[in-house]
């Protein structure tokens, strides 16, 4: 009976989170998706960003070239531009409004208490678990 | 095993410092390399620097087990009630310190009741 209420208020609470959470992801990613065009349209600073993630592209995209050598590095390196293009749009989202968005200089930060919250909850909730693991075999000091 | 009095001396110097450099990356975490994880770890493993130079006594005089068990298990609900609350209220470094603190007493509990399990003298009371 115990057992049951508990596996009941998981029920209850993850259903409540997800009812939380589910409109915000919902919501994130496809604005995401279709920031190319927006940057585009916003100005100078979103098109600095771009160009300067092209750059970055391009450098990858020769480096790889160089390292592997011979004829069928063209298709690698197609490949890996299709990566990257598919990347890039986060990426500049992310350098482009990361502050705006979650009000935290450090970009790492922004990801992953902003973007990645729940994520980072669910890391502590890890250790959590580890921590009552070691507590459960232990118990006799406790 | 015996303890040294170098060893002794070395590690209470030293541990402040580590307390005082984790304490400043988990503060500086939303604006400079670090963060919650990392400072947390790093405030454990002064912790563990006491435990394992001097005595678990030592680090649990200082870091009752009791205590730990409490922020451990407070720091969570606290930690899931900011999460939720993250579209409405959104600091950065509460949710850092938060983190920070409960990484802390984690790991600190993992490693003080592992070395208490293992060594001779009864040091976790």
């Amino acid at each position: 009976m115990k057992r049951l209420v508990e596996i009941g208020a998981f029920l209850v609470a993850s259903l409540f989170l997800a009812a939380v959470f589910l409109p915000d992801l919902l919501a994130v990613i496809p604005r995401a998706g279709s920031v190319d065009g927006q940057l585009d349209a916003n100005g100078p600073t979103g098109v600095d960003e771009q160009d300067v993630a092209e750059e970055r592209c391009g450098a990858e995209k020769s480096d790889v070239a160089d390292e592997r050598g011979g004829a069928e590095e063209s298709g690698v390196a197609e490949k890996h531009s299709g990566a990257g293009r598919s990347s890039r749009s986060l990426r500049v989202h992310v350098l482009a409004h990361g502050y705006d968005e979650t009000r935290a200089e450090n970009l790492v930060t922004a990801i992953y208490l902003g973007y990645r919250a729940f994520d980072t909850f669910g890391e502590t909730v890890v250790l959590l678990l580890a921590v009552s693991g070691v507590l459960l075999l232990v118990k006799d000091r406790a | 095993m015996n303890k040294t009095d170098i060893l002794d001396v070395v590690i209470r110097k030293l541990a402040p410092f580590m307390f005082l450099f984790g304490l400043y990356l988990v503060s500086f975490g939303s604006v400079s390399p670090g963060g919650g994880f990392q400072g947390g770890v790093v405030i454990a493993s002064g912790i563990i620097l006491l435990a394992m130079g001097r005595d678990v006594g030592a680090a649990t005089e200082y870091f009752p087990l009791r205590a730990l068990r409490w922020v451990e298990a407070i720091t969570f609900v606290v930690l899931l009630s900011a999460i939720i609350a993250t579209p409405f209220v959104r600091s950065i470094f509460l949710l850092n310190l938060l983190i920070g603190l409960k990484v802390a007493a984690g790991v600190s509990l993992i490693s003080l009741y592992l070395f208490g399990q293992s060594g001779e003298s009864g040091g976790t009371k």
